[in-house]
């Protein structure tokens, strides 16, 4: 596990609304709390697992991170600098030292290039070499994804799911970031090749250094590749714990469950026990005071439905945002 | 555009056997307009002695009512109407390709003002409009051209927009955007290439309807102007003789017919093609 | 227990411009009254082809070539048209991956719910809604009689998706083919599906088709487990053989790839390297080999099922009695 101190991006109090119009004349506009106040930080060469359910806003988060979207409020810290409110010349350089692995291969590789056009992208719009340097560094870096130099000249469509998501990982690599931003890299592809990616991430982590933003709802994967994890639910990040601290002491209601619904593949393990957890996520328009899992939660309290607890550190390195 | 959606024009070719002939009757007015200048008279030169007569060895489409050869002339026209048709295209397909990749990619206050512009031309009746420019600016073919090219670029943009919207969500997009890369790159190099099929065929149904307008104005006497001619003009000058010599209203009639109709059958056959769900079996 | 369905020897291709992709190649199983069998692999194993094939729903340009589906002893596949439709969503019901579009957006989730029961069940317009509402409820739907005449757009994900269990069973239907039911919910709108699946299942005896590619999900619901790869049965067996004895290597790989949950340690993934065959030219023989840590010359040919034990079969030529006997003498060697 990581235990070196330096931080590489540090998230405060990130805020990212969506206005969705407004409901009528005269009244005020609806907006959509996707990202709610949310805090943490990555240390250098760390993993942190970013996980919840769909609509909890984890990749709104990974995305305003990397300033896909416009920040509502809050400042992210990336290496002593912060990005949040950066306008796009400002933010060039830190364009190169954070890059982003997208979830479905299909979409996230422009099907009129080549490889090679693909892989040189990045390089190009950062100035990286000569022709020459960069197409050796296309050949390089398919090797190290596991794919040949005659690929280099193919086109997306004649790749597999799997060999795809090398390639954005080779098109990431390709200009030296220092941190990924892998939005759900594997939810889209076959047990057998979640494996091999996850694998080759590991490795390239251990080879370069590099720091993952690890997004996925997949928890057994999470677990396995991040040093760190966060749990959000509608907006909030409710716990956050070293990976196996979290799978082993649970200590938000919601972590509960969520585990408790994976289904393990062994026939002899308990049945799902889903006696927890009620009822649907509830519309995240809605506006809450409390805590917003106390609709679902079996152990609510008056308290719970009336303030908004904040994140407590239960042991070391745990924080969670629970009353009880 | 990559080489599996040619593939898919080239097998949308072989189904669809209308495609084929319209191709092939494009190539020859294609090829006849390029190489009028072989015609074996002067589409201009007057032979008084020589008017309106029928169709023969000699003047194989007959002679017009100045006495003057009308296959010439009809080769002449076609290259009027043709290069009219084909740089409208380009004036609309270049103007709407911009508004319409500009207003969808960034969206917001910029989308809402192009659009809505977009909006108060498509609202006045266009033919009009060209009339009353058509008065004001110095007649001639390029004056043609631009007119037309910049009164029927909307639609092109409504359609890029649409299909922008839809393209700049996806993750190459998305990708190129976290990577840095700028705007106007971003569009040239991602969007619009993704759209191009779509592109393609709108602008080859807008060949189809720019000849028709030039054919419209020309035929109102507005368009091409003597000693010129376009097919519409031809038809223009028809008119006073439609019951002595029928054949000068209908060979420039048959012509626009058949270029409109193959210019719309081709667009359909690359709209097949390049969506490959629709019609397929 | 008797046979509900028998499936012999499916064909199923798909003729493409590049040329027949044999999709389902030679796919034979029963299911017996009460059962719950999941069909497990990956995408493009067939697995999903094959439920559609069964009821007749296969598309042009796809074709079931070859191949018997017995329900009741009779066979599907010369069925007509109208015969089908009498069958379908009445004796054998069908749910979706996507819960999203399974349901018609237009019309009123009980309008949709009593047209199907009225199809099939000869009721009256009251004696229909008083059903679909019971079945509402049965589901764990809150407060039917309200829900009934909403649209689906105001049914979250989980809540469409026990609507589609809600309409499949409505005619108590025998067989309830699921194909990927869960795979577009959230893992704890999962869990509870799969729950409620489960007690259906107890309190109606329906016998249940599970296609999905989640070994998790097959293990906490099935009975007996068949796995496919690349158009074929790679291996069958009770969930206790798969997960306990896999014999092929296909299965054994499968669950290595799945990151365990073991205190405090952390194992590299064991991955299957490669990609599964194109089955535009599908090789003759075995589809697994070029991925197989245990290819061998004998794998070009095609293996025959091999049985390790009762209700347990294999297409794979380790398990042959030659290889069998080669495996003990080497362990008798190594002792």
């Amino acid at each position: 596990m990581s235990t070196k101190n330096e931080v590489l991006l540090d998230v405060r109090n990130l805020k990212k609304y969506f206005p969705t119009g407004s409901s009528g004349f005269g009244r005020e506009k609806k907006v959509l709390k996707a990202v709610d106040d949310i805090s943490f930080h990555i240390h250098k060469g760390e993993t942190f697992g970013l996980v919840g359910e769909s609509g909890c806003g984890k990749s709104t988060t990974g995305r305003s991170i990397v300033r896909l979207h416009e920040v509502t409020d809050g400042e992210v810290w990336f290496d002593g600098v912060n990005v949040a409110q950066m306008n796009e010349k400002g933010l060039k350089p830190f364009r190169k030292r954070m890059q982003t692995i997208f979830q479905d291969p299909y979409s996230s590789l422009n099907p009129s290039m080549n490889v090679a056009q693909l892989i040189r992208e990045p390089m190009e719009i950062h100035g990286f070499g000569s022709k020459k340097d960069q197409h050796d560094r296309v050949l390089e870096l398919l090797e190290k994804v596991g794919l040949k130099p005659e690929h280099v000249d193919r086109y997306p469509h004649e790749f597999s799911g799997g060999q795809r998501q090398r390639i954005s990982i080779a098109r990431a690599l390709s200009v030296n970031p220092e941190f990924i931003l892998c939005d759900e890299p594997i939810s889209a592809l076959d047990v057998s090749v979640q494996a091999q990616v996850v694998n080759m991430l590991e490795d390239l982590q251990g080879e370069f250094g590099l720091t993952y933003l690890f997004i996925a709802h997949d928890l057994s994967m999470v677990r396995h590749i991040s040093n760190r994890i966060g749990v959000m639910y509608l907006g909030k990040l409710v716990e956050i714990a070293p990976s196996d601290e979290l799978y082993t002491h649970p200590a938000h209601p919601y972590t509960q469950a969520l585990l408790s619904a994976i289904p393990i593949p062994d026939p002899k393990a308990a049945a799902l026990d889903t006696g927890m957890l009620k009822g649907d996520l509830p519309s995240p328009m809605a506006e809450m005071n409390g805590c917003k899992f106390s609709s679902r939660c079996p152990f609510a309290t008056e308290q719970c439905r009336q303030e908004q607890p904040e994140m407590k550190e239960i042991s070391p390195g745990h924080f969670v945002a629970c009353h009880l | 555009m990559n080489r599996m959606r040619w593939r898919n024009v080239k097998t949308q070719f072989k189904e669809q056997k209308m495609g084929i002939v319209a191709l092939i009757v494009l190539g020859i007015f294609i090829i006849a307009a390029v190489f009028a200048f072989l015609a074996p008279h002067d589409p201009n030169k007057i032979v008084v002695t020589e008017r309106l007569l029928p169709p023969s060895a000699a003047h194989w489409f007959g002679t017009d009512d100045n006495g003057r050869d009308y296959f010439a002339r009809a080769l002449y026209g076609g290259r009027v109407s043709l290069s009219v048709g084909f740089f409208a295209m380009i004036v609309a397909v270049v103007v709407g390709t911009t508004v319409g990749a500009v207003s969808g990619y960034f969206g917001g206050a910029m989308d809402n003002i192009l659009m809505r512009f977009v909006d108060v031309l498509m609202s006045i009746p266009s033919f009009f409009l060209m009339l009353i420019l058509n008065a004001y600016l110095k007649p001639g073919i390029s004056t043609i051209v631009i007119i037309i090219g910049l009164l029927s670029w909307m639609s092109i943009a409504r359609i890029v927009r649409a299909e922008t919207l839809s393209v700049k969500e996806r993750e190459y997009v998305l990708y190129a955007r976290v990577s840095g890369q700028s705007n106007f790159k971003i569009i040239t190099k991602h969007i619009v290439p993704s759209i191009l099929p779509t592109i393609i065929v709108s602008a080859t149904i807008n060949i189809a309807s720019a000849i028709l307008m030039e054919s419209s104005l020309s035929f109102l006497g507005l368009g091409i102007q003597q000693p010129n001619s376009s097919w519409g003009s031809m038809l223009n000058n028809a008119q006073g003789y439609i019951g002595d010599a029928p054949y000068m209203a209908l060979f420039p009639g048959i012509f626009i017919l058949v270029t409109v109709l193959s210019f719309n059958f081709l667009g359909d056959v690359f709209r097949v093609a390049f969506e490959p769900k629709v019609n397929r079996r | 227990m008797t046979e509900l369905l028998s499936v012999q020897n499916l064909k199923t291709s798909f003729m493409t411009r590049e040329g027949e992709v044999e999709s389902v190649r030679g796919v034979s199983f029963d299911i017996q009254q009460g059962e719950v069998v999941g069909i497990v692999g990956e995408s493009g194993s067939g697995k999903s082809i094959t439920a559609k094939s069964l009821l007749g729903l296969i598309q042009p340009p796809g074709v079931i070539k070859e191949g018997k589906v017995l329900f009741h002893g009779q066979d599907l596949r010369q069925m007509t048209e109208p015969q089908l439709r009498a069958i379908r969503g009445n004796q054998i019901a069908m749910i979706f991956q996507d819960p999203m579009t399974s349901l018609n957006p237009v019309i009123r989730v009980g309008a949709q719910m009593i047209e199907v029961l009225r199809r099939h069940q000869k009721l009256d317009k009251a004696g229909a809604r008083q059903r679909a509402i019971e079945m509402l409820r049965e589901v764990g739907i809150p407060s039917p009689e309200q829900r009934i005449d909403q649209y689906p757009h105001e049914f979250s994900g989980g809540m469409r998706q026990r609507v589609m269990i809600a309409m499949a069973l409505s005619c108590k239907p025998e067989l309830l083919i699921a194909d990927e039911p869960t795979t577009a919910l959230d893992v704890t709108i999962q869990a509870q599906i799969l729950n409620l699946m489960k007690q259906l299942r107890d309190a109606t005896n329906t016998s249940i088709l599970l296609i999905t590619h989640d070994l998790g999900v097959v293990a906490q619901v099935c009975t007996r487990v068949i796995v496919m790869y690349g158009g074929m049965i790679m291996e069958e067996g009770t969930v206790e053989d798969i997960f306990e004895r896999p014999s092929h290597p296909y299965t054994q790989g499968l669950l290595r790839s799945i990151p365990r949950v073991k205190e405090g340690q952390r194992e590299r993934l064991v991955s299957i390297e490669g990609t599964p065959p194109n089955l535009l030219h599908p090789p003759t023989g075995c589809p697994f080999m070029e991925r197989c840590p245990h290819a061998m010359d004998k794998c070009r040919e095609m293996p025959p099922y091999f049985v390790p034990e009762e209700g347990h079969r294999s297409l794979c030529w380790l398990l042959s009695s030659d290889m069998q006997q080669q495996k003990r003498e080497q362990e008798g060697d190594e002792q």
